[in-house]
């Protein structure tokens, strides 16, 4: 129970980063994908539901595990973990976005409440993930382009499952590949992808894939 | 778990006790007829007290919570007429602006499963973000209200009151509202009174003829005693070409959705005009008279409505009779619903 282990409990940070081409982005950088240049002004997304296995088993999990990470100031942030000392783990897994379960149980508080500008509030349901900016490709006004990524009910559910190779005294760095998320649109994609739907999820599967582990330096 | 963890569980437990002594928090447990179903609402997760009711009363009929500070809840939703916007096929926001919808009316609202003609909003904690943010209805958004709401002198103690907390969050300033809205509760009309079989209260002739009519024609819809099932349906009302508002598809994306819209309640009806989701009839005939003969059909009809109803003008007069009879006065004028006097 809370209170009475805590010397025994070890923190963990993990951490997200805008990357390109696994280097760090600072946020404004340009990002060059073949003939076309994105910049990206916000870029924000929700991890939930983080757990920690071992051996394709399960030893720990975070309670009420909803974090809003914010990549849009400058470029970085963590979330702290604490795990028992005790525990191994060659594992971390965490959903990208909020399950349907939390998306439909009303309105909620802390990372979930609706100020932080990640609930649509003419349709029920969390935005996921939410990258905007500019970008040459995009003949939209001023350029812009705004990915609000969201949606539970099928068919087109966006929820991803991101799964970390890591292990006890590894640092957990992940970058967000934003060049890598960019390559992967339509050349005929559209600039703006604000509802629910086959978009939102294809792109929604783009994203989860985007993730990929900084190695020590 | 040792004795001693035990024993230090018990003073935790006695501490968060006397801290809600100390904060007089009044639950509130809502009333409602021995024969309607369960709510579909989760009380456990914003329990309704006097206090959070009140704050929420006072949120609804507060217009700061729109962009220029000139539209409430309450504009739209006027408590004397169930709770929704007479003489407006579709309702007005800040500047004048017109929104797209009719107003529906607030009722019953823990019995909803959804919220919106399309059932849009899921849940009644967050239906008021979509009024809030629609630049044609209050044109903000909730992290304005909650800046402006901090910054009143009289707001931040009212949160403490209802939620022990003075530091208000989204999340709080509609749970308030909600707790207010879920307090609306229509069960005391004629209908309710004849049904419970109050002394000395009948159907007239005309309201019992009314009243088989309306179970032979409107009941599978229309279902008592909500009045609704709170389904989708097409009801037949050919597509207005100026809104091409195709209902429910819109939300589920699905093409047997399309011209669906929620069926709303029958209670309280005569005040609630006009009707249908872009209130396009201004009185009861004209509804009669569209099941009648003014059906459109296709792929997406409602069963029920296959075979147009073939009701004679004394069977209009019977039907609407009964109608009225839905009318709950005591609901319309309940002085604990309308504007807050302090």
């Amino acid at each position: 129970m809370n209170g009475f282990g805590q010397a025994h409990k070890k923190p963990i940070p993990i951490l997200f980063s805008l990357v390109q081409d696994r280097i760090e982005l600072d946020l404004l950088d340009t990002i060059q994908v073949e003939s076309n240049s994105w910049i990206v002004s916000t870029c924000r997304f929700y991890i939930s539901n983080i757990q920690f296995l071992n051996k394709g088993s399960v030893v720990w999990t975070e309670e009420n595990s909803y974090h809003l990470v914010e990549l849009s100031f400058t470029g970085r942030d963590s979330v702290l973990m604490e795990l028992p000392n005790s525990f191994d783990y060659d594992e971390l897994l965490f959903s990208l976005g909020i399950d349907s379960a939390t998306n439909v149980a009303g309105v909620m508080g802390g990372d979930l409440d609706p100020t932080k500008g990640m609930y649509w509030t003419w349709q029920s349901g969390y935005i996921n993930v939410k990258i905007e900016g500019i970008s040459s490709a995009c003949d939209s006004r001023n350029h812009a382009f705004q990915y609000h990524l969201g949606g539970y009910k099928y068919p087109y559910p966006t929820i991803q499952k991101i799964h970390v190779s890591t292990q006890p005294g590894q640092s957990i760095h992940l970058g967000f590949d934003v060049k890598s998320f960019f390559s992967k649109l339509n050349i005929n994609h559209t600039c703006n992808v604000m509802s629910p739907g086959i978009l939102s999820q294809q792109l929604s599967v783009q994203a989860g894939m985007s993730f990929l582990l900084i190695e020590n330096e | 778990m040792s004795k001693k963890g035990g024993i230090i569980w018990i003073i935790i437990g006695f501490m968060a006790l006397s801290v809600g002594y100390h904060r007089n928090i009044n639950m509130v447990e809502l009333h409602y007829p021995a024969n309607w179903p369960a709510p579909e609402y989760d009380f456990k997760r914003n329990p309704l007290t006097k206090e959070g009711i009140e704050l929420g009363r006072k949120l609804f009929y507060d217009p700061l919570l729109s962009k220029d500070n000139s539209i409430s809840c309450s504009s739209c939703h006027l408590s004397f007429t169930a709770f929704t916007h007479v003489d407006h096929s579709l309702s007005h926001g800040i500047e004048d602006r017109i929104g797209t919808r009719n107003s529906p009316v607030l009722m019953n609202l823990a019995w909803n499963k959804s919220f919106m003609w399309d059932g849009a909003i899921h849940h009644i904690d967050v239906q008021a973000l979509a009024p809030i943010t629609h630049p044609s209805e209050m044109g903000s958004d909730i992290a304005t209200v909650v800046n402006k709401l901090q910054e009143t002198e009289g707001y931040p103690a009212l949160f403490y009151q209802a939620f022990s907390d003075s530091n208000i969050t989204g999340e709080l300033v509609l749970k308030a509202i909600a707790q207010f809205q879920l307090t609306l509760i229509s069960s005391n009309s004629k209908y309710d009174q004849v049904m419970r079989g109050q002394e000395g209260i009948y159907f007239s002739e005309q309201e019992e003829k009314g009243y088989t009519l309306f179970k032979n024609h409107c009941n599978s819809c229309h279902k008592e005693p909500l009045f609704t099932s709170g389904e989708f349906a097409n009801n037949g009302l050919p597509v207005d070409t100026t809104l091409n508002d195709f209902g429910r598809m819109r939300i589920t994306l699905q093409s047997q959705d399309s011209l669906k819209f929620k069926i709303p309640t029958l209670r309280n009806i005569e005040y609630s005009y006009p009707y249908m989701h872009d209130g396009r009839f201004k009185t009861l005939h004209q509804v009669l008279n569209h099941y009648n003969h003014g059906i459109m059909d296709s792929p997406t009809l409602d069963p029920s409505l296959k075979r147009p109803f073939k009701l004679t003008e004394n069977d209009k007069v019977d039907l609407v009779a009964f109608l009225l009879t839905l009318t709950d006065k005591s609901f319309l004028f309940n002085p604990d619903f309308s504007y807050p006097k302090n």
